[in-house]
């Protein structure tokens, strides 16, 4: 049995893992690499490569190419350098490599073999790497990547397998030897060591190639990063329509960079972008101003429909919040329960989010009812209208630049590091 | 197979490989590259997000918004002028409408404004036309232009009644600025005058939200200022 398994089973499980890593890397990689024109578009994930998502399946691929463990060089390139291009490269070496010993069964050296365990390692490692980041840091599991992760398992479970009948192989040849009964099968050679660095290099070289060949042809975002300009008006010191806050409870010693945070506190993306700036380590190296644009018809006259009922509510309890400095842990709060206030708004009508406010925040009912804190908003909406800004949330802005959009999210680390390179993203 | 029959096939399995998904994603972003330049298509096909503008109600009609164009342009509320306020003649001359569809024009702000009574041939706000003021000023939300729409009874000679309503809305004018100190009042409020010749409101328009109430009629109601917050874009 160990001998079939030696034979067939373990380098044909190495292929197909292979192959499926590969296409899953693939699939992957072409997703990242459409979004290079700085528009969103449909990701194809699924468990089928290639294949689209049904419309709104396709969050867990979408938070995991906006986190900073999709890529690599994100300062140096728009996007930076997606990690599934190595992936392209080891995939395709492993599924070589695998071929060949399926190709040569007894053939293939014992150094063949137990080379090609060792270095199925590699992927299998980094596969459980990123899952426990998926778990821990993005908490949602994207499915291409856990298509990558099932190639990276079965080729190292045929890797395990091969080196396991190779070990067999080697105590029963002994064994028969010993025993010298019916001829056995003409033992494996051993090989040449001096492959084994010529393999390393062949995976080093084509782990290398898609990344250049990525990196070379990567179109160049300085133009358009610099394209949404100034605003005409930003918030001064004196001006009500912003609200300091310090969105993160770390104090970093240099000299924090001004910025304003157009935001609704009930916006995912909102909530995205925030969490990617304090992931990325960049919250903490800003001074903050935050204006609050709820994207809600009863407290926004440019809202035309209620993209975020409850929001305006959300928005005074904040105002009100404020001067106990507990603004920002309101923020926090409504991030946190964001999926049940929008379905809670929508079901129950967007008065029930007062119930949830006043369980959390007791005390600010009256205030969020009185004139001046509508006021207070009003001037903050005001913001937006002084600016001729689009009505849309989130919006960044350094000191008077605004940072386009689509720049917020792939392009983030790139852009703000060209538009100001005194804010460093964190090292992962 | 030969020895090295497995060697080569797996070469070229491995290049082939490779060489297929590296040209694959090449082409994909020099694609985006070129979308990137040439403006990408989804943009046109994506809905357009509005522009962050003030707010515009149903009574924005071209009437109501020519006599609104007529105050802004002509009497100082571009913030460049160098003279504030209309003269009656050419509201008249303007507009063209009569004093009954000029009134009506602003039936609908009839929640949204205060009518300021002045005393017999004063202009001094007293401390209910103040308080009203600032209910008012309070009312912005998001209205782009506070019209003040000062006028005068029909006792007394004309002159007297234009520079008297002219004081009026200068009242008016100068408790914001001295109350709020914004920057940008010049740009916001917008005086119109009608002394006692244009306009005159009739006694229904004591119903409205008033100062002085309880002693108004149809002299009293012209001796005033109407105020208001406009949500009109122009």
């Amino acid at each position: 049995m160990w001998n079939r398994i030696g034979r067939w089973i373990a380098p044909a499980l190495m292929v197909l893992g292979a192959l499926a890593g590969l296409a899953f890397a693939w699939s992957s990689t072409l997703d990242y690499s459409r979004h290079l024109d700085r528009q969103v578009h449909d990701l194809r994930c699924g468990f089928v490569p290639g294949l689209a998502a049904a419309p709104g399946a396709d969050e867990g691929c979408r938070a995991a190419i906006y986190s900073p463990y999709a890529a690599l060089m994100r300062d140096k390139i728009w996007g930076g350098v997606p990690i599934s291009l190595w992936a392209l490269g080891t995939f395709s070496f492993f599924a070589a490599f695998s071929v060949y010993l399926l190709l040569s069964g007894r053939n293939a050296s014992r150094y063949a073999v137990k080379t090609a365990s060792f270095l199925a390692i590699g992927p299998f490692v980094v596969s459980l790497g990123m899952a426990y980041l998926s778990a821990t840091r993005l908490g949602t599991f994207c499915k291409t990547c856990m298509g990558i992760y099932g190639g990276s398992i079965a080729l190292f479970s045929g890797a395990v397998l091969g080196f396991l009948a190779l070990s067999r192989e080697t105590s029963s040849f002994a064994a028969d030897g010993e025993r010298d009964t019916a001829p056995a099968p003409p033992a494996r050679a051993v090989g040449r060591l001096v492959l084994v660095p010529g393999w390393l290099a062949l995976l080093a070289a084509a782990a290398l190639t898609p990344p250049l060949a990525y990196a070379k042809s990567v179109p160049n975002h300085d133009e358009k990063i610099a394209a949404c300009g100034k605003i005409p008006k930003p918030i001064t010191g004196k001006s009500t329509a912003g609200m300091k806050a310090s969105l993160t409870r770390t104090v970093s010693s240099a000299t924090r960079t001004p910025v304003t945070l157009m935001i609704d506190p009930l916006c995912p993306s909102c909530r995205a972008l925030h969490r990617r700036l304090d992931t990325e380590g960049f919250l903490e190296q800003m001074d903050t101003t935050m204006v609050l644009f709820p994207l809600d018809s009863s407290c926004n006259w440019m809202v035309t429909r209620d993209v975020h009922p409850g929001a305006c509510q959300i928005a005074k309890a904040m105002l009100c919040a404020e001067p106990k400095n507990q603004a920002v842990q309101v923020l926090e709060w409504a991030y946190d329960q964001q999926e049940l206030l929008i379905s809670t708004a929508k079901m129950q009508g967007a008065s029930a989010i007062d119930g949830y406010i006043e369980g959390s925040f007791p005390g600010l009912g009256a205030c969020m009812k009185e004139k001046a804190t509508s006021k207070k908003l009003e001037d903050m909406l005001r913001f937006a209208v002084d600016n001729q800004l689009p009505v849309s949330t989130p919006q960044l802005f350094l000191g008077d630049v605004h940072v386009c959009d689509e720049d917020t999210d792939m392009g983030l680390v790139y852009s703000l590091h060209k538009l100001a390179p005194q804010l460093k993203a964190r090292s992962f | 197979m030969a020895k090295s029959g497995p060697i080569v096939v797996a070469f070229l399995a491995g290049i082939g490989l490779l060489t297929g998904v590296t040209l694959s994603v090449r082409g994909e972003v020099r694609a985006a590259g070129e979308r990137l330049v040439a403006g990408a298509s989804d943009e046109k096909s994506a809905p357009k997000i509005a522009t962050a503008d003030d707010s515009e109600l149903s009574y924005c009609t071209p009437e109501f918004k020519q006599v609104l164009a007529r105050v802004i342009h002509a009497c100082g509320l571009g913030g460049t002028e160098g003279r504030r306020g209309c003269q009656p003649a050419d509201v008249k001359t303007l507009a063209s409408i009569s004093d009954e569809e000029f009134n009506k024009l602003f039936t609908p702000l009839r929640e949204r404004a205060a009518v300021i009574l002045f005393n017999d041939g004063q202009d001094t706000l007293d401390d209910e036309a103040k308080k009203a003021l600032d209910e008012r000023w309070a009312e912005r939300k998001g209205a782009r232009y506070f019209f003040v729409v000062a006028r005068a009874s029909k006792t007394g000679p004309v002159d007297f009644n234009q520079a008297l309503s002219h004081k009026r809305a200068n009242s008016v004018m100068f408790y914001l600025a001295d109350q709020y100190k914004d920057p940008d009042l010049d740009k916001k409020v917008g005086l119109l005058w009608l002394g006692k010749e244009f306009a005159q409101l009739d006694e229904t328009y004591c119903k409205w939200n008033v100062t002085h109430t309880g002693r108004c009629n149809g002299e009293d109601i012209n001796r005033s200022a109407f105020v208001s917050w406009v949500d009109c874009r122009l």
